[in-house]
């Protein structure tokens, strides 16, 4: 409790984290079915993208259309090991070559790519889920960054990123499963993620990855490093003749935001049980900049709550009124950056100010206590007249 | 093959050649409305295709209109259709320009966000509107032949028809910006909206106009885009436009194909294009931004 309560942590930061932790803990779980909560746990994995998203577009002032990318990477590199281990040469005996992802066998690939022998093992799996988006950022980043090439630019050049994975995963059929994805995943290093239990573990561990995801962007935030995010976004020139080197606090939080992109792909592959071209493109890469925008881009809290409303509002709407989702999505889109551009955090913190306002000179019991004494005297006289 | 003289191969990659430059002529006109409003104003409009398929709609409407109702018209309602594309794009553009744009010049990522919405409400409103399914236009008969300049050589007329309106537009537009009025105060306001401002210029008349005319010569492209969807299969097909009106904006702006999920590719050839342009993009994008005035490149003309 001490560790919290330095100074740096606000009441209101305090209360927001908690309701955030209760309701994806308790509330969720206990209220919705494990169908429900699947779906919710595919939407947390989005909110890895988007608390990225917070860092890097609404601090750093760097937008990214390509998230995508990164939240495919991390999800492939999963995919391609539970692939593997759903591939054993017994399950397959029937192909003509046994023992390999049957999309490349119907590809007529008769032994495995080296691409794809790394993943055999847990190990270089899960390092790869890291070192693979962290990498292909971090040259994207250099690249650009060093040239001093951003804003409008960054952003196209990034969409045209996820273009170029999209074309290439979808071209390559033999070795990623082509415009299907890999599909048809069963075990996680020996454990069966297809039950109900394994659905609600995956839940939790996803939830306190985003937990920690939050508190490490906050940390960051909070440090000095965060100070120059912001200040390179208002003035980027002035804090670059002040000395610093921009490009690489860029290229920081464009990497970062990318690791954390491909969390939660990884994760999304785990609860949902595939991988697919349509996660990386530019379509989905542009909604996952939705999702801040809604939440908030300057809120970590927000963020979560973006990716958790919008992608149910689009499971309500393809479930019941498939033709409109278009026009609430692009009306969403409109009216955000129009007239909401802080999101739902800006919209709840300016109501929130209207009583915090009153509430902030003194906590509510020193004013419940004030009250009472108000109240004591006037009672008094009237009983003494 | 072994028949094949030297001659007719000449005359196939001579067709081949001319096919080329009209296809690229129509994504010249295509990108040149983008190039205006990104080069002049540095908004991404990332609706710009959907500004095509006004166009294209337009003609497609006019074309039933005329066969249904004034079927002896049918020679010159192409020329009407480009015209009244152009006023339909403008007027959207004007519209889009003063209820939007224009409260988004100092945050160019947001107006990116915004376009893009609106290009989704404006796709399910074509949607709605005329149905999932493609539809095409009915052309005038002359320009439906081809010209032959030697027998074994034939050129088809929409193509030299569509290079020649690219050729004029092009040129119209370079005429309107480097010797009218209007251009220089286009140009006085890109380059220094303060001082243009302070000088009498009605910079927000300037902007509105300009993304008026912007959106209006996509709607021509749109409408020249029919003729040439029909040289494939004699077909306008709504979901090519989108395609080939992607392809465009990512010619300059780098939206590339952004609904193949689930639609497929239409042929490998198109394909490759789209690897060869998203590379370029990235390479002309590369070697063009210039950080202290990027807003003065216009990519679109150099694309």
């Amino acid at each position: 409790m001490t560790e919290l309560n330095k100074p740096n942590w606000t009441r209101a930061e305090l209360a927001s984290l908690a309701i955030l932790a209760a309701i994806i803990f308790l509330v969720l779980p206990l209220g919705l079915d494990i169908f429900r909560l699947n779906l919710i746990g595919k939407y947390l994995t989005y909110a890895f993208v988007a608390v990225g998203l917070v860092l890097c577009w609404g601090y750093g002032g760097t937008l990214s259309l390509g998230q995508g990318v990164f939240f495919g990477l991390g999800g492939y590199c999963m995919a391609m090991y539970l692939k593997l281990e759903a591939s054993d040469p017994i399950t397959t005996k029937i192909q003509s070559t046994p023992g390999i992802p049957d999309f490349m066998d119907w590809n007529q690939i008769t032994s495995l790519p080296a691409l794809w022998v790394p993943f055999n093992s847990f190990f270089l799996a899960v390092l790869a889920i890291f070192v693979v988006p962290g990498v292909l950022a971090f040259i994207v980043g250099v690249a650009m960054f060093k040239r001093r090439v951003g804003g409008v630019y960054f952003a196209i050049i990034t969409q045209a990123v996820a273009a170029i994975l999209t074309i290439l995963i979808i071209g390559q059929q033999g070795f990623t499963g082509g415009v299907n994805g890999i599909t048809d995943l069963r075990t996680l290093h020996g454990w069966d993620i297809r039950t109900d239990s394994a659905k609600y573990i995956l839940y939790y561990v996803n939830g306190m990855l985003l937990i920690g995801a939050i508190l490490l962007c906050r940390f960051i935030l909070q440090s000095k490093l965060g100070k120059l995010l912001l200040a390179l976004r208002d003035k980027e020139q002035r804090v670059r003749f002040s000395g610093y080197d921009v490009a690489s606090f860029k290229v920081f939080v464009f990497t970062l935001a990318a690791l954390l992109a491909a969390v939660g792909g990884a994760m999304f592959t785990l609860q949902v049980g595939f991988m697919s071209p349509s996660f990386v493109g530019i379509v989905p890469s542009i909604e996952m900049v939705i999702f801040t925008a809604v939440g908030g881009r300057m809120s970590l809290v927000g963020a979560v709550y973006g990716a958790i409303i919008v992608n149910w509002a689009k499971t309500i709407f393809s479930e019941s009124f498939p033709q409109l989702w278009l026009f609430f999505m692009g009306g969403l889109f409109i009216a955000v950056v129009m007239f909401f551009p802080d999101g739902l955090a800006g919209l709840a913190e300016r109501h929130a100010h209207k009583w915090t306002g009153k509430l902030t000179a003194m906590n509510w019991w020193q004013r419940l206590l004030r009250l009472l004494r108000l109240n004591a005297p006037t009672v008094v006289s009237q009983e003494s007249v | 093959m072994d028949g094949m003289s030297a001659s007719d191969f000449g005359s196939i990659l001579l067709m081949q050649g001319f096919n080329g430059l009209s296809v690229f002529s129509v994504l010249v006109l295509m990108a040149l409305g983008l190039a205006i409003i990104f080069g002049q104003m540095g908004v991404i409009n990332m609706a710009h295709g959907e500004f095509l398929t006004i166009g294209a709609y337009t003609t497609y409407v006019l074309s039933h209109l005329t066969t249904t109702y004034f079927p002896h018209f049918l020679p010159y309602y192409f020329l009407l259709a480009i015209v009244i594309a152009f006023c339909l794009g403008a007027l959207v553009g004007y519209l889009v320009e003063i209820t939007m744009i224009r409260h988004l010049y100092k945050r160019p990522l947001d107006s990116l966000l915004a376009t893009w919405g609106l290009s989704l409400v404006m796709q399910q409103s074509f949607r709605s509107a005329f149905g999932a399914k493609e539809v095409s236009a009915t052309l005038p008969e002359w320009l439906l032949g081809s010209w032959q300049p030697v027998p074994s050589v034939d050129i088809p007329l929409n193509g030299l028809f569509v290079m020649a309106l690219t050729v004029l537009l092009t040129s119209g537009v370079a005429l309107f910006m480097y010797r009218s009025r209007g251009g220089l105060h286009m140009r006085a306001t890109t380059q220094n909206r303060l001082m243009a401002g302070a000088v009498g210029i009605n910079t927000g008349r300037v902007d509105r106009g300009t993304f008026a005319i912007g959106c209006g010569i996509a709607g021509v492209a749109g409408a020249a885009f029919t003729t040439i969807g029909s040289t494939r299969c004699a077909k306008f097909a709504r979901h090519d436009c989108l395609g080939i009106h992607d392809c465009t904006d990512q010619l300059d702006a780098g939206v590339l194909y952004h609904r193949f999920h689930g639609q497929g590719y239409y042929a490998a050839s198109h394909h490759l294009h789209l690897d060869v342009a998203t590379g370029r993009i990235v390479l002309v994008q590369g070697a063009q931004v210039n950080p202290g005035c990027a807003s003065n490149s216009s990519i679109g003309e150099h694309a």
